[in-house]
């Protein structure tokens, strides 16, 4: 062995674990041994290592990660189902014929229209769909729509600013954007939040004052203040009363 | 796996899947999302490992998948491939006084090509063998003993770098 290759196996020397039972470096400690050079040297190559070590495992680990992951679990068991064959043919059948409708109806003058928007959420609202994130934290929901370049300036009612988040979730509407964020309501049932411009809807409301309203069972909140229109809806219409939005 | 399996995988995995993901992405956004996309995968096809000792390799393993599926899906980028590298041993390293903080070690391993970092990092942070390494890194044996020996002596050249910088520092006062 030449001290090249020794260096080159002591790089990866790691003491205290079953490294040292492989013959290779059993081979390349004796010539370390040997030499002081290479000594000194293997000395300062464990001193680094030790620290690349540390420096890995010291890695702050966010606090109430682990929570979220359960919440997150928890609401997607709630959310999904397991359909059988016949059935999943059935939905991609459907869908085909729903994007087939789509299609259509992307052509029509008024497709973009608030109470067909406001009832596509309701829809998304009621069927599984998946949260791109997960935290209860507002601060983190809205930096991470930034980052992803969708609706995050958005203003909430009072009654809706001490409520936790759930997670958010980007969506496309007629390929425009609309921020979705999930809140726990104070009786834990998951309230949605969708967020669009409001210059591209037609029909939308016009005011700050919300327009109560149930589509297909889910109650449904809507209001609009300078720039956009949000749609609150939530399985049970009478939290949003009991809110006092 | 029942809802209580599941927590005890979470309460035991959460903490070194989240530094490896923040090793391989660098941001805690990131990093969270990875963590937290590795347990509903398991949580959706776990019940398919047969073997339940390979769970943590299993969650390292899909972690790594979904980092570079997520890459793929943002920026389509030419993808090099070493088999061998030649390992440039560094002249001089850092006297075992030397000694740098954490935030500076994370910043010197942050500059690596991936390439390097990622299986110095499953080396380091959870003393995974070369055998275990490559099988999540799906990777050949020779290939990952070389990349951690060249990671390595990438560090040591930028700690090199880094004490100079110091003692410049000091004697400038």
């Amino acid at each position: 062995m030449d001290k090249p290759t020794a260096q080159e196996i002591l790089l990866r020397y790691r003491p205290g674990t079953s490294d040292a039972q492989d013959p290779e470096v059993q081979e390349a400690l004796t010539f370390a041994a040997g030499d002081p050079e290479l000594s000194q040297w293997l000395e300062r190559q464990l001193a680094t290592a030790s620290m690349v070590r540390g420096a890995l495992r010291s890695i702050p680990v966010p606090a109430g990660l682990q929570q979220s992951i359960l919440d997150g679990q928890r609401l997607q068991e709630r959310q999904s189902f397991k359909p059988r064959v016949w059935v999943r043919l059935a939905i991609a059948a459907s869908v085909l014929l729903l994007g087939t409708l789509l299609a259509l109806q992307f052509n029509r003058p008024n497709y973009s229209s608030f109470p067909d928007f406001r009832d596509r959420m309701v829809r998304t609202a009621r069927r599984s769909y998946r949260m791109d994130m997960l935290s209860a934290d507002m601060g983190q929901i809205r930096a991470y729509l930034a980052q992803k370049k969708a609706y995050e300036d958005f203003a909430l009612p009072h009654c809706l600013q001490q409520l936790p988040g759930v997670g958010c979730a980007i969506l496309r509407w007629h390929d425009r954007p609309v921020s979705l964020v999930c809140l726990d309501s104070p009786e834990h049932t998951t309230l949605y939040l969708f967020v669009t411009a409001r210059s591209h809807l037609s029909k939308e409301p016009g005011s700050t004052i919300p327009e109560i309203e149930n589509i297909s069972s889910y109650g449904t909140a809507s209001w609009s203040d300078d720039s956009k229109t949000y749609v609150l809806a939530s399985a049970d219409p009478g939290v949003l009363k009991r809110l006092r939005l | 796996m029942d809802t209580l399996d599941f927590e005890q995988l979470v309460a035991q995995y959460h903490e070194p899947l989240f530094r490896f993901a923040y090793s391989l992405a660098q941001t805690e956004v990131e990093a969270r999302e990875l963590t937290q996309q590795t347990f509903y995968l398991w949580a959706a096809k776990g019940h398919q490992l047969r073997d339940l000792s390979k769970v943590k390799t299993w969650l390292f393993t899909t972690l790594h998948r979904e980092y570079l599926g997520g890459k793929r899906r943002q920026v389509r980028f030419p993808h090099f491939e070493l088999e061998e590298v030649e390992v440039e041993l560094p002249v001089q390293a850092p006297p075992g006084s030397y000694r740098l903080d954490g935030v500076t070690v994370r910043e010197a391993l942050a500059q690596i090509d991936e390439l390097y970092r990622v299986p110095l990092a499953l080396f380091y942070l959870e003393d995974y063998s070369y055998n275990e390494i490559a099988e999540i890194l799906q990777v050949p044996l020779g290939t990952i003993k070389s990349r951690i020996s060249r990671g390595m002596a990438m560090l040591q050249e930028l700690f090199g770098a880094d004490r100079t910088t110091a003692a410049r520092k000091v004697a400038n006062g």
